[in-house]
């Protein structure tokens, strides 16, 4: 659906974006991460024709990019969003639509139809300023999805959102992907990057510095790491293992390197332990992210 | 290659729409505020009134003067002054005159009027004192001026033995002239001037009330950060140039009432003073009996000669500058104020330091166009006049004047290009500006965006 090929793009006195590449597929949720100032939004930018590379290339569908015709596809929230303060809620809908090119019977009928899933058809004629936090969002939500775009950009689509509204939006995220929709998220919230996305970027300094599939990733970087629960009985460190935290009857064990799960259960098994529960423990992209950024971060902040 | 071109005129015609889409809510929001409603009813009902309460005033509760006069020549006894609404006036006898001088405030006068007599018939310098608690006002003093000559020429050509009726009508004649130019539709000096000082301090008020209009649209949609979510559906130049043509809808709209104000106003008052209109006109000049014509009369006289002379003046021609300067002058500002709008960032004091270059060539304009309805045709008024920055002030208060056919000619082709280069140059610094938050942006580093 999108292909980002070697893009560069660099302001007065930094490079926001410097020679990056990846591929997103269409129907696919694809987050990209990283810290603020990664350069996700400048790359986002450009993406939705906002501004251009310099250079480098951008293939929507295959085709080089063209704002005039690509752009109606494109559903962009961005990170730094906002509505007229003193429009009314249904006539901003309709503004933000028409300019998307859409027809105004279109506009009315997907203005209804969002209004009715989303139940905002109480506050319609309330005025934008008179809104919740969580009430703008969902407009903003809506304003974004109203032209059924084939690429829909997400950029910190819950930051601000309560618990509840956040778990609405996500529902409609991936009823848009499961009909084609391919969703570009993007966040430094890697526990939502884990729970909706298919595949991540990671960036850091405009640099592409990890790709590739969630699940993958997480076996690449997982550390042999398993989690023991147990009703009653004492573990400590042996050869086939050392603990790394005990909490009650919860274990955590780092396995040595030749050691094998199954040689740990047995061994438990000798020690005639009950084992309630022997998971594999996989790194959460938190700590991957972590990793990777700080140690970037830690040799950038030596090196001045 | 037909199919290409099709392309290209469809996304045109998609723009063209957005614009329209864009100007639609500019206007619409603005118009039907409440705002709006109340100074376009409200500025000329406002402007109306207080121009009658002036009229009221001073027609009815001036300050009533209570003039005491000694008269000891014998010439302005019972003659200078009759008592009427405005002043009471008592004549005292010589030998009053010491006493009234120490109590003729306690007497509730506020002037004493003492009048020696004359040697040979001549006042000398001191012949005449007036007294009074503190100094008395121009108006007071031009009338005992006026009336104490009136009175003594009176007794001159009394004594050089004309009769009272050929003094009376010698003092009705005032002579005036009429002024012959080349321009035929050259009107009165005192009228082109108002109408110079009028239309170029509107001029100058529009720039300012619908530039600064613009510029805090500007912030607005920065400040909320809406521009982004626009600019991802609209070029940034579509969304300037929308904001711009919107507001100067609502100029015009603005303007229309007004007019359409002034003219029931107009209409309403000469139904209610038939007087004072233009039809009622009386022959005036060379007419036998005109001696006896009452100052009223040729008071009457002298308003319609006057409204005449304001409904001779060339309003087409003024009327068609005044648009022309008014969209040209604001084109050339409001993309200006724009392009200051998208640098500010939250706080709105950058916006005064980033205005003053903006602000300083209208002010400019606004000072040589007081001095321009005066004396037109200075070197300085004719540069103001077609030097673009000033010239929609300055020539609006030259307009009336008729300046000559190529000075406005010239000054109109180069605010033509003056305002389509500051829309480019306001352009590039929009696309950039609006766009960046959190970081203080001079005007230098603005102009820097133009070229990149």
């Amino acid at each position: 659906m999108l292909q980002v090929k070697n893009v560069v793009k660099k302001y007065s006195h930094q490079l926001a974006v410097d020679d990056l590449s990846f591929t997103i597929e269409t129907g696919k949720i694809f987050g990209l991460l990283g810290p603020n100032g990664a350069g996700k939004s400048s790359l986002l930018r450009m993406v939705t024709g906002i501004t251009q590379p310099d250079s480098g290339q951008i293939l929507f569908a295959g085709e080089a990019f063209n704002a005039n015709k690509h752009n109606p596809l494109i559903g962009y929230m961005p990170e730094e969003r906002g509505l007229y303060k003193k429009m009314k809620v249904k006539e901003q809908a309709e503004y933000l639509g028409l300019l998307k090119g859409l027809p105004k019977e279109k506009v009315i009928n997907g203005i209804a139809y969002w209004f009715n899933k989303l139940d905002m058809h109480t506050w319609a004629n309330k005025k934008v300023e008179d809104l919740s936090k969580g009430m703008s969002q969902k407009l903003q939500f809506v304003t974004t999805v109203l032209h059924q775009p084939k690429l829909l950009i997400l950029d910190e689509p819950f930051s601000g959102l309560d618990p509840v509204n956040a778990e609405v939006i996500k529902k409609e995220i991936y009823a848009l992907a499961e009909s084609g929709t391919t969703i570009i998220f993007s966040t430094h919230r890697m526990e939502q990057v884990e729970e909706i996305c298919d595949r991540i970027v990671l960036m850091n300094k405009g640099k592409n510095i990890l790709e590739g599939n969630v699940d993958v990733i997480k076996q690449e970087k997982k550390q042999n790491q398993f989690i023991l629960q147990i009703a009653s009985g004492e573990l400590v460190s042996n050869q086939l293992f050392s603990i790394i935290s005990a909490d009650k009857n919860k274990y955590i064990l780092q396995l040595n390197n030749s050691a094998t799960p199954n040689e740990v259960l047995q061994y438990c098994i000798q020690q005639q332990l009950q084992i309630l529960s022997f998971t594999e423990q996989l790194p959460i992209l938190n700590d991957i992210f972590i990793d990777l950024v700080a140690d970037n971060a830690t040799t950038q902040f030596q090196n001045q | 290659m037909q199919l290409h071109n099709f392309k290209i005129n469809s996304n045109k015609k998609l723009a063209m729409s957005k614009i329209g889409i864009i100007i639609k809510r500019e206007y619409l929001s603005r118009v039907t505020k409440r705002t709006f409603i109340l100074t376009t009813i409200g500025l000329p009902l406002v402007m109306i009134g207080f121009s009658a309460l002036m009229g009221y005033l001073s027609a009815t509760t001036g300050t009533k003067l209570n003039i005491a006069v000694v008269d000891e020549s014998g010439i302005f006894q019972n003659n200078l002054w009759d008592s009427s609404s405005t002043k009471s006036v008592a004549y005292f006898n010589k030998g009053e005159y010491s006493t009234l001088q120490k109590t003729y405030l306690d007497k509730k006068f506020d002037m004493l009027v003492h009048i020696n007599a004359f040697k040979n018939n001549l006042p000398d310098t001191n012949a005449i004192q007036v007294f009074s608690e503190s100094s008395i006002s121009g108006v007071a003093s031009n009338y005992l001026t006026d009336r104490l000559n009136t009175v003594y020429q009176n007794k001159l050509m009394l004594d050089a033995g004309m009769n009272r009726k050929q003094i009376d009508s010698l003092n009705s004649v005032t002579i005036s002239f009429t002024p012959i130019t080349i321009d035929k539709n050259t009107g009165n000096a005192d009228m082109n001037s108002a109408i110079g000082y009028f239309s170029g301090f509107l001029i100058y008020i529009v720039m300012f009330i619908y530039g600064m209009m613009v510029m805090r649209g500007v912030m607005e949609e920065k400040t909320n950060r809406i521009a982004e979510v626009i600019i991802s559906s609209v070029k940034p130049f579509e969304l300037m140039m929308g904001k711009v043509l919107g507001i100067a809808l609502v100029g015009l709209t603005q303007f229309v009432l007004w007019i359409a104000f002034i003219g029931i106003i107009f209409m309403v008052s000469s139904t209610f003073f038939p007087g004072l209109m233009p039809h009622d006109t009386m022959p005036i000049g060379g007419v036998p009996g005109m001696e006896a014509m009452p100052q009223e009369m040729m008071k009457k006289v002298e308003v319609t000669n006057k409204i005449q002379e304001f409904m001779g003046m060339p309003w087409l021609l003024i009327g068609f500058s005044f648009l022309f300067y008014f969209i040209g002058g604001y084109l050339l500002y409001a993309s200006l104020f724009a392009a200051v709008g998208s640098l500010v960032n939250e706080d709105a004091q950058d916006a005064q330091g980033l205005t003053f270059p903006i602000t300083m060539p209208i002010i400019a304009g606004f000072l040589i166009a007081v001095q321009a309805a005066q004396d037109p045709n200075s070197s300085l008024a004719v540069f103001g006049s077609i030097f673009p920055l000033t010239s929609p002030i300055v020539m609006m208060s030259r307009i009336a004047y008729h300046p000559p056919a190529w000075q406005i000619a010239l000054s109109m082709a180069l605010l033509i290009a003056t305002f389509i280069g500051t829309i480019w140059l306001s352009a590039k610094i929009y696309r950039t500006g609006i766009l960046m938050y959190g970081k203080k942006v001079t005007w230098k580093e603005a102009l820097k965006w133009v070229w990149k």
